[in-house]
């Protein structure tokens, strides 16, 4: 009796859990081609008519544009945010750390729905609902925390006696840490701002509260056309997204690696 | 005033039951090779972080070339400091690494590029300017972190444990080539070690450090022939030390009555009166085969390792090591009943 003998069934385990967790999007992928004008399986025809009719939906593309800027916009605040509160929850020695730590974190723990709700009875008398700030201001509530997290994670695991070295040698704090600290720490910072844009761009639950007629995110473009549509077109924007979505991963795991950023 | 100077100083870390450096007074002269020699946790690192200003003292002052250092932030004190795990930017290269120190002092193109070569070749690395840092070998790596530290021409370089990880080969090599680096350049150096032979082969003066103090400062020699208290014989070498009780003293030398061997004769600089306790090196211990009712003792353990054979001799409740040369005498076997000698130079009064 080998272990390859015994690898046998997991194997078939694995490949079936595999297989139910991606048959969905392979779902997606099939009906995204579907000549049929609703959605439904098996698939009859083949057709690119549902990209071509993506490529002309006007609110589709808008709300991808106003995604994209929140995103960006969200993922770069998210840093300027996120990496100082990570040197100072890990560097530093300071009364509050504690509750500094779990306030930071806590938007994780919070349910989407009731965060919105949140979000929106601050934001509204700010007069920044419907607006690209009011979301982006939304968005960092829950993007900053994996900003911090990542950020930590790489703070934590890297050799600080290179930081000190670099003080010995001449280098004054602030150098120190361009020079040194942050090359060092970049595939935290860059992971934490990849995964805040896709957080970002993905997030459909508290823009909803958020968003107005000029600013209305990608997600909820989608929620608003499936409550009324039911073809196809809806599948092919999923695959765009997903391949979108998979881009970013790519280079998540060229930057850091994804199991250490996933931790 | 020393070239560097240490008064009084004091680290209590915040939280620390008690000091983990305390009233430390050192002077280092210019171009000495001083090693600070102590058990682990007995303050030496503490005390290295702050000559180089990484830690901050609690009180006391240090002073370099006249000047006051002891506020003076890190980056301003010009130190050069080797770190126990190198501590390379694995970001740069070979040649990046050690130019690091000379960017940020501003040094022109020109000049840095040729300091860093002189650097690398010092330190035999000249070939491998261009590597990365993963690709070096630790007896590499040390030489790297060696030449960063050197490029600057510090005013003191400090080295903390900077041979513990490398083979026992490599660290015999690697010290020699320190030393021979130290003395080509006739840069201060503090070095940092809990290796006795490794201070006593490169030293030109030791401190004995434990438990955050200074227990003996002076040369190699000095500190294994006349150490200075129990810790620093028991720590320096192999020591048999005995109880005893001074009958008499004249000239410099001593009679005791030593516990379990009777009328014996030691050195004794301090005029000491009283109980006193005795040192004799292992291979300063003379054994002789006698009968038992004339005997001190019993041969309990013999070990033959090669050029001398290691008796561990039974007397009373101890046990008194005994290192002669192998072949000089008659071998005793275990069992035999002995008397032990020595001559009286070769015994110390210790306080
Ligand atoms: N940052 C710190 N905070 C609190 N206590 C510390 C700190 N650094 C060192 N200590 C304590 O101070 C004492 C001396 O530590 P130090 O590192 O100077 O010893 P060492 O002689 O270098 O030991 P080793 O040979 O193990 O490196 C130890 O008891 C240690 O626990
Ligand atoms: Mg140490």
């Amino acid at each position: 009796m080998t272990s390859k003998f015994r690898g046998w069934p997991t194997r078939v385990v694995v490949t079936l859990l595999y297989l139910f967790l991606l048959a969905p999007i392979l779902m997606v992928l099939v009906i995204s081609f579907d000549a049929q004008s609703t959605m439904s399986f098996p698939p009859r025809g083949f057709t690119f008519q549902w990209y071509e009719r993506l490529a002309q939906n006007a609110e589709f593309i808008h709300g991808f544009q106003v995604s994209a800027v929140v995103g960006v916009g969200v993922a770069l605040l998210a840093l300027l945010i996120g990496v100082p509160v990570a040197i100072a929850l890990t560097r530093h020695e300071f009364r509050f750390r504690e509750v500094m730590s779990g306030f930071f974190l806590s938007p994780l723990m919070v349910p989407a729905i009731v965060l919105g709700l949140a979000l929106l009875l601050v934001l509204a008398p700010l007069k920044i609902t419907g607006t690209y700030g009011g979301l982006i201001v939304a968005h960092l509530a829950i993007t900053v925390p994996y900003v911090v997290r990542t950020t930590s994670m790489s703070l934590m695991t890297m050799n600080r006696s290179c930081e000190e070295a670099a003080r010995t040698l001449g280098a004054s704090p602030w150098r120190t840490f361009t020079r040194v600290t942050l090359p060092l720490i970049a595939p935290g910072v860059l992971a934490g701002g990849v995964i805040a844009f896709l957080i970002s761009f993905d997030e459909a639950v508290i823009s909803l509260f958020v968003v107005g007629p000029q600013a209305t995110t990608l997600p909820v473009e989608i929620f608003h056309y499936v409550e009324s549509r039911t073809d196809p077109q809806i599948a092919a924007l999923s695959v765009v997204l997903i391949a979108i979505s998979v881009l970013f991963m790519v280079i998540i795991e060229r930057a850091a690696g994804l199991k250490k950023v996933l931790r | 005033m020393s070239f560097l100077q240490l008064d009084d100083i004091v680290k209590k870390y915040p939280g620390a039951e008690r000091p983990s450096v305390a009233d430390f007074t050192l002077g280092i002269d210019q171009g000495e090779f001083v090693s600070l020699l102590g058990p682990s946790g007995c303050g030496k690192t503490t005390t290295l972080r702050m000559i180089a200003g990484l830690v901050e003292a609690t009180s006391g002052r240090i002073h370099l070339d006249g000047k006051e250092l002891t506020r003076t932030p890190v980056h301003q004190r010009g130190m050069g400091l080797v770190f126990q795990n190198y501590a390379l930017f694995p970001h740069l290269n070979v040649a990046r690494n050690v130019a690091f120190g000379l960017e940020m002092r501003r040094t022109s193109k020109a000049e840095a590029k040729r300091r860093v070569e002189e650097a690398l070749d010092l330190v035999r690395l000249g070939h491998l300017s261009g590597r990365r840092i993963k690709q070096l070998s630790g007896g590499q790596q040390q030489r790297v972190a060696l030449a960063r530290a050197l490029v600057i021409e510090p005013a003191v370089l400090l080295l903390d444990e900077p041979l513990s990880n490398l083979d026992a080969k490599l660290r015999d090599t690697m010290r020699e080539e320190i030393r021979s680096i130290q003395r080509k350049l006739g840069i201060t150096t503090v070095f940092v070690t809990h290796d006795q032979d490794e201070a006593l082969a490169v030293s030109d003066r030791i401190v004995v450090m434990s438990e955050g103090v200074i227990e003996q400062v002076g040369t190699p020699e000095q500190i294994y022939e006349h150490p200075a208290n129990r810790f620093v014989a028991n720590f320096i070498g192999r020591a048999n030390l005995f109880d005893a009780q001074i009958t008499h003293t004249a000239g410099g030398v001593a009679e005791l009555d030593v516990a379990g061997l009777g009328q014996m004769r030691a050195v004794d600089d301090q005029g000491a009166k009283g109980p006193a306790t005795v040192l004799v090196r292992p291979h300063r211990m003379q054994v002789s085969k006698a009968a038992a009712d004339d005997a001190h003792g019993t041969v309990e353990t013999v070990v033959y390792v090669g050029d001398s054979i290691e008796y561990g001799v039974r007397v009373g409740d101890n046990t008194v090591s005994v290192q002669s040369v192998a072949g000089a005498a008659e071998r005793l076997e275990r069992g035999t009943t002995v008397r032990l000698s020595w001559q009286t130079e070769d015994a110390l009064v210790l306080t």
